[in-house]
């Protein structure tokens, strides 16, 4: 398999902070890699910065082999991005955000009409379609937020704490989705402190702490190397957060 | 400044409104620690002053030029103050009609006021202080160097200034309660769901007075004949259309007018009226506010509920309008088209422009009086006078077009403005699209109405074609300066679209953009001159005036397009350096 994401040495600083200190993984195509951290530790801040949203003060990001900053087109073209806050465009339908999407990334509205109608389908929009998105609750605008990065077949999704509004139905609904497109060669990456999420879905997970990458690998990786070789990801977890200091 | 005395002057700051003022002073806190941004916005300041201190030399040489064409007729200066002020008037009402409908039914801020224990005399006054100040202080800021320049041509005594700010209070709040009180009716009154139709049925008012005013100018024009005394009583009734007696701006610029040139009559009764009124509809929107502002409310929060478009076939038409235009370009057009005539606060802002349309072709007829009745050695003057005051004007309305729809375009995306980050295409192609679909709808609605008002006024073809073309050329400049400078001061943690036009940015763009008005002014009017009045169309007759017409032509062009890419281009490298 060949790698989809490349992080190098990726920095952010606003001022005299830094929010994301010389960071470098690699996640490979399909994989479903999480990305764990407290509140403040610089996850959505990576995110933003791999999405093209946020210009890195430092390091690189390649997608599929573009870079994010010489070759923004190219690698914003096979990504998609769920934001932690669906704010979308609420004076259009569901419908009609769907089709704008996917006009913004080069696709005809029919070319894509009947996977537009799948996806409505598939995340139970079909009957509010022709609704305002102001209308919509969040974990709707959550789920209308999922088709539009789906509907043009991204080879990488990005996504920032995917379960926050949404309901059991739709927090399993989501993570079903995730696990079949991994299957079908998408990769993955998704930023959330919802251990239990990570520990279903991920293949790999990174754990960051004020900035900084403090441990990555597998589920066993990550026991075997915080010695708590029998314990959930929670503790693990924990373990390592705590032996640092770090302000909320 | 010292935290305990920040905190002393915020307690002055009427409670509701303190958030909105800390939040500003944090947000200029924390540029102000960028020393280039506060170096360049401390340039863009000085550049907008010494525009607004030649606008202010501009328009007291119009004076000095119009009361000196018209000296067969004496006018008393409240009759240009009307004029002026009642422009103003209409911008304020519609303004605070967009403001209301934020301040108090939908801005997002809102259901976290109203959860609490707040008294309605506080929410009332707090808001209404608010919409007032929001709406008011960019005209306050335009209407200092009209003051400054009238006192100093009519030797205005001290006591005109001080007059002019107790005008100017009442003036100020007559709108924002009259809006806020026309706003609680409509809300309480009008099903929620059916504001659609209702602008609807407003738009189709607006545009059969239009066509109304049209007919009666024609007829008016046709009528015009032999010029004999009666006529100069036309000028002055003409003049004074916008000065109806029932109008506050009348009675502003009657109280003033009294003071720069006393007719014996006073100023007492109007400045009571005045005053009257503003109390009047001050207590009639309490009142509204108190008894049906929750009912609203409610209405309103529910507004889009059960509303359903069939968007499968409204793509269906637009792919086929826009068949021939790239993807992007098209997402970008229909998205925006849809976005503006669903939400109300911006049909408001398209029923302003309008209606200030019919404004501009309104004050037409009396100008075409005046053609008729110049004296003949006054003629060729009186032209290129005509074309020129024709183009503040419309220049005017076409700041007012950018100023309320396209410099808010990029900020207008708000919080949405991720998804375009993350699509496949650079700032400068995105600022380019907006461009393209503003310019063109700028210019489509500016020809119409310029192209007809040239026509009507001065019948040939030949000044008809050039008065378009400048249009187009100064269109292409307010445009691009619009999503240039739109962009440098995006702001897009707006808590409802009608705080965008009140913003530090847009007065920088109005002052920005009356400089560049002022420039194809003089560019436009000396080749206009050179080319009517000094025989410069006659290129076998007048080669080198015909030469000198040419090069004057193309600096207008090339004005307009380097301001304009300029604008564009610095817009660019600001919303890529934001991260």
């Amino acid at each position: 398999m060949s790698t989809m994401l490349e992080i190098t040495d990726l920095s952010k600083s606003f001022g005299s902070y830094t929010a994301v200190n010389s960071i470098s993984l690699s996640v490979k195509e399909g994989e479903i890699f999480s990305f764990l951290g407290v509140n403040g530790a610089g996850k959505t801040t990576t995110l933003r910065m791999i999405c093209g949203i946020l210009k890195p003060s430092g390091g690189s990001v390649k997608i599929g082999g573009f870079d994010v900053a010489s070759q923004p087109r190219d690698a914003k073209r096979i990504t998609g991005y769920i934001p932690d806050r669906p704010y979308v465009y609420t004076g259009l339908t569901g419908r009609e955000y769907l089709y704008f999407v996917a006009e913004l990334y080069g696709l005809e509205a029919s070319e894509v009409d009947s996977s537009i109608d799948a996806l409505l389908s598939e995340y139970m929009l079909r009957d509010r379609q022709d609704e305002l998105i102001d209308s919509y609750s969040h974990g709707m605008r959550q789920r209308i937020a999922t088709c539009a990065a789906l509907v043009m077949r991204p080879k990488l999704l990005v996504v920032d704490e995917p379960m926050v509004g949404l309901d059991p139905h739709g927090a399993k609904l989501l993570k079903d989705s995730f696990k079949r497109y991994a299957a079908e060669g998408t990769t993955i990456f998704l930023s959330t402190h919802s251990l239990n999420v990570a520990e279903e879905l991920s293949d790999r997970l990174a754990i960051i702490h004020q900035g900084s990458i403090i441990n990555s690998g597998t589920m066993a990786e990550l026991r075997s190397e915080s010695g708590l070789l029998d314990k959930s990801l929670e503790e693990v977890f924990l373990q390592l957060t705590l032996e640092s200091p770090h302000e909320y | 400044m010292s935290t305990d005395h920040t905190i002393s002057l915020l307690r002055m700051v009427p409670l509701l409104m303190r958030p909105k003022v800390i939040t500003a002073i944090n947000r200029w806190k924390r540029r102000d620690q960028m020393k280039t941004h506060w170096l360049r916005n401390l340039a863009l300041l000085s550049i907008a002053v010494f525009l607004m201190f030649a606008a202010y030399h501009g328009g007291y040489w119009v004076l000095e030029q119009t009361n000196s064409v018209l000296d067969f007729a004496y006018l008393h200066p409240s009759t240009f103050l009307g004029l002026i002020l009642v422009f103003l008037l209409v911008i304020l009402t519609v303004t605070n009609c967009a403001t209301t409908l934020g301040n108090f039914y939908l801005g997002k801020d809102l259901g976290l006021v109203i959860a609490t224990p707040v008294s309605p005399v506080r929410f009332f006054f707090g808001k209404l202080l608010e919409t007032t100040v929001f709406s008011s202080w960019m005209t306050a800021v335009f209407i200092f160097p009209v003051i400054l320049l009238f006192g100093r041509y009519y030797h205005a005594p001290l006591s005109y200034y001080g007059m002019a700010v107790v005008v100017f209070l009442p003036f100020f709040l007559i709108p924002s309660s009259f809006a806020i009180l026309l706003c609680a009716l409509l809300a309480r009154f009008f099903p929620a769901n059916r504001k659609r139709e209702l602008f609807a049925i407003v738009l189709i008012a607006v545009l059969y007075g239009l066509y109304f005013l049209g007919d009666e100018l024609g007829r008016g024009m046709s009528r015009a004949g032999t010029i004999d005394v009666t006529d100069i009583f036309r000028v002055v009734s003409f003049l004074s259309i916008a000065n109806k007696y029932w109008s506050p701006s009348y009675w502003v610029a009657y109280t003033l007018g009294e003071v720069l040139e006393p007719s014996g009559a006073g100023y007492q009764m109007h400045l009571f009226l005045l005053y009257s009124v503003a109390l009047m509809l001050i207590s009639a929107a309490y009142l509204a506010v108190r008894f049906l502002h929750f009912d609203g409310f409610s209405r309103a929060s529910l507004s889009t509920q059960g509303r359903v478009f069939d968007s499968r076939k409204s793509q269906h038409y637009w792919s086929a309008l826009l068949a021939n235009v790239s993807s992007k370009y098209r997402a970008l057009i229909v998205k925006e088209c849809k976005s503006a005539f669903r939400d109300v606060p911006q049909l408001v802002q398209i029923v302003l422009l309008l209606g200030l349309c019919g404004l501009y072709l309104y004050t037409l007829s009396f100008q075409h009086i005046l053609q008729e009745i110049v004296p003949p050695g006054k003629q060729k003057w009186w032209k290129f006078f005509l074309i020129s005051t024709n183009l503040c004007v419309e220049s005017f309305v076409i700041t007012a077009m950018g100023t309320r729809l396209v410099y808010p375009s990029i900020s207008r995306e708000g919080r949405a403005f991720w998804i375009l980050q993350t699509s496949p295409m650079s700032f400068r192609e995105l600022l380019e699209i907006k461009f393209r679909t503003w310019f063109v709808i700028v210019l489509a609605v500016t020809s119409v109405v310029f192209g007809l008002a040239a026509y009507l006024l001065y019948s040939s073809i030949t000044v008809v074609l050039l008065k378009l073309t400048l249009n187009a050329l100064i269109c292409f400049g307010l445009v691009g300066l619009g999503i240039g400078f739109g962009s440098y001061f995006a702001d897009f943690e707006w808590q409802h679209p009608s705080q965008l036009i009140a913003g530090f940015g847009t007065l920088i763009y109005m002052l920005v953009g009356v400089g560049l008005i002022a420039t194809n002014l003089i560019l436009g009017s000396s080749t206009m001159y050179l080319g009517f009045v000094k025989g410069g169309f006659q290129a076998d007759q007048h080669p080198r005036i015909a030469l000198l017409t040419g090069v004057m032509a193309l600096f207008v062009v090339l004005a307009n397009v380097l301001i304009s890419r300029l604008a564009l281009h610095i817009g660019a490298r600001a919303l890529e350096n934001r991260g």
